[in-house]
């Protein structure tokens, strides 16, 4: 799959964008501030439906102006699908494939699959347990509608219990029928949260263990392991024995909410043990794996987009990064980088390739 | 939103309280009201009050009534074994026009929502299971809408009837029901009611 084409009005610092792209490696190139990681997300919301940035939509609007839209078409197949995405400030936003609106907006996400490589990252290491939660959610989200409507469904009816402890709370009750009824409620939506993440986590681990090694050159094993209190407990037990802290607390301290990746290199903990190194590396073997993982399951090559690498990875390692990219199996390639002369360096001499040179928000193609 | 008058901003700040009224709707309708001659807005404002002071629910089935007990409860020839449990009155309206349903019904006055801070003990469920207490009720039909807190509604109501001999139904699924009942046309309505399933969670 590949983006041909994107006209953007009025989002972020951008007025206008007017892009035509090549197959593979699309560079964006210009100082910092000039708007490069802002087209990386017109073509993440493009494909996604929001922003890469958990930025409010309204807040995404240039400034001064009252809307802003972003039209592209992706190539899936040979067949060009045209997206069209409007969000007018005060009003919901619109998403259209080919000219058709989305019922529900969640059916757009996953349909176009792309993989964001940025600086942000490292909070997949440093970050709370909600940020590796919600990275594994938005990948098998791409892949699994079911899931999707499960983790509405799950916050909704833990939004409902929660609010029902503390009403419990205030009314000085215990009697427990709501807050059993939400319990069964909840039972078949956490089950199947729980089975897609043991299934997802085992499935992803062989292709990030193949980056690792591919972009270290090393032979030590580096892990991916699901935690959750469910791998060893039923969830109706879990719940009746934290019912006292619950109702104490007035929330719900179990369920799939409290999930977590650990990241391990050698049965050791990468935040506290990892080298800066093999941070980073850990770090690029996760959004490969994941770019291959969602490759095998969707049977398209996902958009890849790289904001600001070569400043986060040594010449070495930048080196094996772009000879992994170079092969068959990466699609488009969209990457932003403050020096127009160390990418040039970088990419292949021959090879499907476009430079852009962006400035206050403007791009101009180069010759 | 600035305004001349406060009087004004008064106005419009309370019509912006009703469901669906934003505050360029409410100011639109404050406007129109303005053209409008003092006896008619009189009649408004009386008709607004007599609400609260004129209405009342019937101590049957809680179901907005002129009188203490509504026509359908007061009428001998609806079958009193056979309950229909439904959120609000526009469910009520809603089946009964599709003269299909000879049974009574059992108005909740909302769905079970915590979050909006309305949970069992703000409905009407005690008074429904005194109703089954009392033993003449021989099935009840759930017609709420299949929204979460509709669904949770349904199962708190079923497990608290569990210990009656009552068959608890559902009117089928797919169906728009709750607040957009009233829209469903009468024939899919009456059918689904026919065809009611039984409950299951
Ligand atoms: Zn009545």
């Amino acid at each position: 799959m590949h983006l041909s084409w994107l006209i953007a009005e009025n989002f972020k610092n951008s007025e206008k964008l007017d892009l035509k792209f090549v197959n593979k490696f699309n560079c964006f190139t210009g100082k910092n501030g000039a708007g490069k990681t802002n087209i990386l997300d017109a073509i993440y919301y493009l494909a996604c439906g929001k922003s890469w940035f958990n930025a409010q939509d309204s807040q995404l609007i240039h400034n001064g102006e009252n809307y802003f839209s972003i039209l592209g078409s992706f190539n899936k197949d040979g067949k060009e699908d045209e997206i069209r995405a409007v969000q007018m400030q005060g009003r919901r936003k619109v998403i259209k494939r080919n000219d058709v609106a989305y019922e529900r907006l969640i059916d757009h996400y996953g349909n176009y699959p792309v993989v964001m490589i940025a600086p942000g990252d490292l909070e997949l290491v440093y970050g709370i347990s909600e940020d590796r939660r919600r990275w594994m959610d938005s990948i098998i989200c791409a892949v699994e509608k079911d899931y999707m409507l499960a983790l509405i469904k799950y916050e909704k009816l833990l939004q409902q219990r929660n609010a029902q402890l503390k009403k419990m709370a205030l009314e000085n009750t215990k009697n427990k029928k709501l807050v059993e009824v939400y319990n069964e409620m909840l039972e078949p939506v956490v089950q199947l949260i729980h089975q897609q993440r043991v299934a997802f986590a085992k499935e992803f681990l062989p292709y990030f263990q193949k980056y690792y090694s591919l972009i270290s050159n090393r032979t030590e094993t580096p892990e991916v392991e699901y935690q959750s209190q469910l791998n060893d407990a039923a969830y109706e037990d879990l719940l009746q024995r934290n019912f006292e802290q619950d109702f104490a607390t007035q929330r719900t301290n179990v369920g799939t909410h409290k999930d977590d990746l650990e990241f391990k290199i050698q049965g050791q903990a990468l935040k506290k043990f990892g080298s800066q190194g093999q941070q980073k590396t850990f770090l690029f073997a996760l959004k490969l794996g994941q770019y291959s993982f969602m490759l095998a399951r969707k049977g398209t090559p996902p958009i890849l987009l790289l904001d600001d690498v070569c400043e986060r990875l040594d010449d070495e390692r930048l080196a094996q990064l772009m000879e992994l990219l170079t092969q068959e199996e990466f699609g488009q390639i969209f990457i932003t980088d403050t020096s127009k002369e160390r990418l040039k360096k970088l990419l292949p001499k021959n090879g499907d390739k476009k430079f852009y040179h962006v400035q206050n928000g403007m791009v101009k193609e180069e010759k | 939103m600035e305004f001349p008058s406060k009087v004004l901003e008064d106005a419009v700040n309370q019509y912006a309280k009703l469901p669906g009224v934003g505050k360029r709707t409410a100011l639109r309708l404050v406007l129109h009201l303005l053209k409008q001659d003092e006896p008619q807005l009189q009649e408004l404002a009386a008709s607004t009050l007599r609400l609260k002071s004129h209405l009342k629910f019937c101590k049957e089935c809680f179901n907005i009534s002129d009188d203490v007990i509504c026509e359908i409860c007061a009428d001998a020839g609806r079958d009193e074994t056979i309950l229909c449990v439904v959120e609000d009155l526009r469910d009520v309206m809603a089946i009964e026009n599709t003269n299909y349903f000879n049974g009574r019904y059992h108005v909740l006055g909302g769905l079970v929502s915590p979050l909006d801070g309305i949970g069992p003990d703000d409905l009407e469920v005690e008074s429904l299971i005194q109703r089954i207490e009392n033993g003449k009720v021989k099935e009840l039909i759930f017609a709420i809408s299949p929204t979460m807190e509709g669904d949770t509604t349904s199962f708190y109501i079923s497990k608290r009837v569990k210990e009656f001999p009552v068959v608890i139904s559902t009117i089928a699924r797919g169906i728009s029901i709750g607040s957009e009942l009233e829209y469903a046309d009468e024939v899919t309505l009456g059918r689904s009611l026919a065809d009611r399933i039984p409950f299951k969670i």
